[in-house]
């Protein structure tokens, strides 16, 4: 274990990858994690749950879609942790997002996956130029390459909060920046749904995270790999094709 | 088989019953009059039939066991206090745990207790998945959160059955200590602000209220907040064992305490020392899991305190939205010539779906009383305010109450009754609770 402790904050404490990344982080070194949670105390619990105890040293309720609190979430977090080395943003829920969505569920998705995280994030920046840097790991998701039929308000806002993250990257030279862009993950959000290609367990996804969070310079990253190439390829289909294929008909 | 003279904790009434123990499964033959009695710990007569007999346990309970993962298949006989010393250790913690551990499971399944965390996690039966049930009628009957059977006997005050063993959703915990959280607030608008801020970040909360202040200190108290403490949370000494777990229990009080122990003047005094030692504001405190859901067991047998004449214990629940009315018990109590010492104030989250539940959404009120006609009389003047505002006192705790509350109180009491009569036509199930209170209503076809 390092002599210093890793001092780390979850955006999204009940994220079932991040707790799994801060698990398996504290196995490898001395890590002290606050969790920003809607829930706080379901966020403690379900750290236990997934092994993150010795790491957990705080829980702050911090509800993405609260303009007022990033600031102050930020700083208790800070001031818990007596610093900020990493931050995981991890917030998000696929809400209930189709084509029949009401103007306040759009609303209630878009600020909840990307105004309220995007806010936070310029929040834990701030903290971190001034202390000299840091690194952040932004879970976004395959699904804001391109717009499906069947959830295209998850996709528009992890294409906000994707984008948003890649400029902070580039604007803020001490920060390292990892969007991390994984595909269908197996976790408690994604119960019940029909499963994609490439489907992948909570515990890869958090292997990730923890890869990325070491990356010495600001990169996307795609979980599992060959789902960049394969994008790539789905991206410049034609319309049709790609609904096609998307799933979408 | 020898007649035994119970009482509930309370000690305001006494019964002469027959014990007949349940062994493994159901009772071979029902008597003609019963009703299941765990740890005896109901505060009124719900767990007693004068001239009848009491289902008890047959010990040995069986222990515990797994069924997957955080879910544990309990024998009703176990105690609260036996499951925590079975499940500490191994890192889990029951779901919901009223403020003694020395009750039996299924009795938390007949009264559906609740604790400080029912703001966010509900009553006991919330977490039951699965229970079995010996009923008269009926056989025993397997019952899911759901069925007819389960939302008649979660709360049924034992008069649906005999609860055999349940399958309770746990909770896990990093820890066996807790970081609590106090504030003192020196009235009542303080103090529900204070506690509904407090449930919005924490598992827990409660306030202590203090019922003989008046004035400008009307329902001055002492809200704490807290949460399982991660290992973070401790000290370098405990973090070498977090999950250790073995709470003690002081020795008694003697059965012969002068009814004038508890008199105004010294609860007076108490409060005072009791409020004022309380710090203003303080975070991060760590405490143990006795101390900070069982205060009260540290000392057994402290219900003797109140002497022969016994107390009442009362607690009632109001609507949201209804802090008038609140304001206007606690201004009766405080005002009142029985003397109400600490009173405890916690909100509720919604109901479960038990008919007879006693928690639906909004304040909650507990406060002891020692007995007597005044106190009987003041009881009898705040249910006048608890029905017009649509709340309702808690069965479990009652020693008095007026039946004609009853239908009011518990709007869903009919289509209890209909699953009570099928499950024992013959009304073996009865209690001195219901036989005061009519719960069963009046018989069919007489």
């Amino acid at each position: 274990m390092g002599a210093e402790p890793m001092r780390v904050l979850v955006l999204g404490g009940g994220s079932e990858i991040a707790l799994r990344a801060v698990a398996l982080l504290s196995s490898e070194r001395d890590v002290r994690c606050v969790l920003a949670a809607r829930d706080a105390p379901a966020a403690r619990a379900r750290a236990v749950e997934l092994g993150a105890e010795r790491a957990v040293v705080g829980a702050t309720t911090w509800d993405a879609r609260d303009a007022d609190r990033h600031d102050a979430a930020v700083a208790a977090a800070v001031e818990v942790l007596g610093g900020l080395d990493a931050a995981i943003c991890a917030v998000g829920s696929l809400g209930h997002a189709s084509g029949q969505s009401s103007a306040t569920d759009v609303w209630s998705l878009m600020t909840a996956n990307a105004a309220g995280p995007a806010a936070a994030l310029a929040s834990v920046a701030r903290a971190m130029s001034a202390r000299g840097g840091g690194s952040i790991v932004v879970l976004s998701s395959v699904a804001a390459l391109r717009p499906r039929r069947s959830n295209y308000p998850y996709g528009a806002a992890k294409a906000a909060i994707d984008a948003f993250a890649r400029g902070l990257g580039d604007a803020h030279p001490s920060l390292r920046v990892q969007v991390l862009r994984p595909g269908f993950v197996r976790t408690r959000m994604t119960r019940g749904l029909a499963e994609a290609p490439f489907t992948i367990g909570s515990d890869r996804a958090a292997r990730a995270v923890v890869r990325a969070l070491g990356a010495r310079r600001s990169r996307t990253w795609y979980v599992p790999w060959v789902l960049r190439p394969l994008f790539a390829v789905l991206c410049a289909l034609p319309g049709p094709l790609w609904r096609a294929v998307a799933g979408d008909r | 088989m020898n007649g035994v003279r119970v009482s509930g904790w309370g000690r305001t009434s006494w019964a002469e019953v027959t014990e007949v123990p349940v062994v493994a499964g159901a009772p071979t033959a029902w008597p003609d009059a019963g009703v299941p009695r765990g740890l005896g710990r109901s505060y009124g007569d719900a767990a007693q039939v004068d001239g009848g007999s009491v289902l008890v346990p047959s010990a040995p309970v069986p222990g515990p066991e797994w069924r997957g993962a955080g879910t544990v298949r309990v024998h009703a006989g176990t105690s609260i206090d036996e499951l925590l010393r079975w499940s500490v250790p191994q890192g889990w913690f029951v779901p919901v745990s009223p403020g003694t551990r020395f009750v039996t499971v299924g009795g938390a399944i007949a009264a559906d207790v609740h604790g400080k965390n029912h703001h966010r996690d509900g009553s006991f039966c919330a977490h039951v998945r699965r229970m079995r049930v010996a009923t008269p009628g009926e056989g025993t009957v397997v019952a899911r959160p759901g069925d007819d059977v389960f939302r008649a006997t979660a709360g049924g005050m034992g008069l649906t059955g005999v609860v055999l063993d349940a399958d309770v959703r746990m909770l896990r915990i990093a820890t066996s200590w807790m970081a609590v959280g106090t504030r003192r607030v020196d009235g009542i608008d303080d103090m529900l602000a204070c506690l509904a801020e407090a449930d919005g970040g924490h598992r827990y909360s409660v306030a202590w209220i203090d019922l003989l202040a008046r004035g400008a200190s009307l329902g001055r108290g002492v809200v704490s907040a807290g949460d399982h403490a991660m290992v973070a949370d401790l000290d370098a000494k405990r973090r070498a064992d977090p999950l250790a777990y073995a709470p003690r229990v002081r020795a008694g009080v003697p059965d012969a305490v002068p009814g004038f122990v508890l008199n105004r003047p010294v609860g007076r005094a108490f409060n005072e020392a009791w409020f004022r030692r309380a710090p203003r504001t303080r975070d991060g405190e760590v405490v143990g899991i006795a101390p900070f859901f069982h205060p009260l067991d540290a000392l057994s047998d402290w219900n003797r305190l109140y002497g022969r004449r016994g107390f009442l214990q009362h607690q009632f629940v109001l609507p949201d939205g209804r802090e008038g009315a609140l304001r206007r018990v606690v201004q009766r109590l405080a005002d009142g010539r029985a003397p109400a010492m600490l009173g405890v104030l916690k909100r509720f989250g919604p109901a479960g779906e038990g008919l007879l539940s006693f928690p639906q959404s909004g304040w909650t009120l507990a406060a002891d009383l020692p007995d007597g006609p005044e106190a009987r009389a003041l009881l009898d003047s705040l249910d006048e305010i608890v029905v017009q505002a649509g709340g309702r006192t808690y069965l479990a705790k009652d020693a008095r109450m007026r039946p004609r509350h009853l239908p009011s109180m518990y709007p869903r009491l009919a289509e209890w009754r209909r699953i009570a009569d099928r499950l024992d036509p013959d009304r073996r199930l009865t209690s001195d609770l219901d036989r005061r209170l009519g719960l069963r209503g009046s018989p069919r076809g007489r």
